[in-house]
């Protein structure tokens, strides 16, 4: 059985009883919300994640939950808690789904040190997984999601979960969070793609998640050899170019936007030097989706 | 030399850890092979030209330029020279 699977009373008891367990593949989350609507919006976006017992360890143990007291009465918001503690200032209740993404990209980025988290997009294709390292704005995510809507498995549109042992890939299949124009882009590119909710009014704009599809949540205990480390950068109306970048730059750039390489030191280091030691480097210059998703394609051998 | 240092050898750069800082630094070839020359034990200022001078094709840095490496090796706490005395 899978989440979307789950009558909505049932999981509405789940999620304010014992907790919504969800096997991320390399961490696994027990989540809880006492909101009906979130309780939809969940369903909708982990919709192919197996149904688990809440019983356990779990890495991540969040909720979300509405605020009482005088802020409750001025605006209607919730909180996201995580271990009894608040650590972000309330939202609007209506934006309660993209609270609980952040959150727990926020748990994830500050507590799973067992593994060098780079800051980038993960996707696989024929047994070779291309990392997407990029600044916000470049638009990684909008690339993540046309690659994981044309055949590319998704690990994670947000960390490239590197092994410290081996230098593996561990997938980490998430929503994937669209903002403003990119959800409309991904709408174009794949009308069958399971898009959640809009939420108009974050702090990043509109929102809305692109659903995991079920291959990628079924793989995600699968690690993936690293073959291509690919810096995008979306530029309009430009043509595709891919140009090599020297694997001791693409070294600096992959630590320097990790979350936790200086957390974890010596250790990050020797994950790095993996890494690229067994990948191509590149940067992407696009201003055409259906071209980049073309150029992928070629470094993983298609 | 500090303790832990690491050095991840790519063509014609290098990547090293300071362990001191736990910073990561790029670094061209002249300095690479400076490092790794060092990274074997202590050397002689002529120990480590001749290392360069011999692995950097075309040969065209000069004995100022390596002093001003190791210079700049030093302020980062990857090395630690005993130069101007040598120098003098």
């Amino acid at each position: 059985m899978r989440v979307a699977d789950l009558e909505a009373r049932e999981l509405e008891a789940r999620l304010t009883g014992t907790g919504l367990a969800l096997d991320f593949g390399a961490v696994r989350a027990r989540i809880r919300a006492d909101q009906a609507s979130l309780a939809a919006a969940i369903r909708e976006v982990y919709r192919e994640y197996p149904d688990q017992p809440s019983r356990g360890f779990f890495e991540v143990n969040a909720s979300v939950e509405r605020v009482t007291g005088i802020r409750r009465v001025l605006r209607s918001q919730v909180k996201f808690v995580v271990d009894g503690e608040a650590p972000f200032a309330p939202f609007p209740a209506d934006t309660h789904l993209p609270l609980l993404e952040w959150g727990l990209n926020w748990c994830i980025a500050n507590n799973c040190n067992q593994f060098l988290l780079l800051h980038a997009g993960a996707v696989e294709r024929s047994g070779r997984a291309v990392l997407l390292p990029a600044q916000p704005g470049s638009g990684k995510s909008t690339l993540t999601a046309a690659l994981t809507c044309s055949g590319f498995r998704l690990l994670s549109d947000e960390f490239g979960v590197v092994d410290l042992n081996d230098g593996m890939l561990l997938p980490l299949p998430r929503p994937i969070a669209l903002k403003n124009e990119s959800i409309e882009v991904i709408r174009e590119f794949a009308p069958d793609a399971l898009i959640g909710p809009s939420f108009p009014k974050t702090r990043k704009g509109t929102v809305a998640h692109l659903a995991p599809d079920r291959l990628s949540v079924d793989r995600r205990g699968v690690p993936a050899h690293p073959r291509a480390i690919v810096f995008p950068k979306y530029v309009p109306g430009e043509p595709v170019s891919l140009e090599a970048v020297s694997p001791a730059r693409a070294f600096v750039k992959l630590a320097g936007n990790a979350f936790n390489y200086e957390v974890l030191g010596p250790a990050a280091f020797d994950a790095v030097r993996v890494v690229v030691q067994g990948s191509e480097c590149f940067r992407l210059r696009y201003g055409d989706l259906h071209d980049a998703i073309s150029a992928v394609r070629r470094l993983v051998g298609e | 030399m500090p303790e832990g240092l690491r050095l991840a050898r790519f063509d014609s750069e290098a990547v090293v850890f300071n362990p001191v800082s736990w910073q990561t630094h790029l670094l061209n070839d002249t300095a690479a092979y400076a490092l790794e020359a060092l990274m074997s034990g202590p050397q002689t200022f002529d120990d480590i030209v001749t290392a360069v001078l011999g692995n950097v094709t075309p040969p065209d840095h000069t004995v100022e330029m390596i002093q001003s490496l190791l210079a700049e090796l030093e302020a980062l706490g990857l090395v630690e020279t005993t130069l101007a005395k040598s120098c003098e």
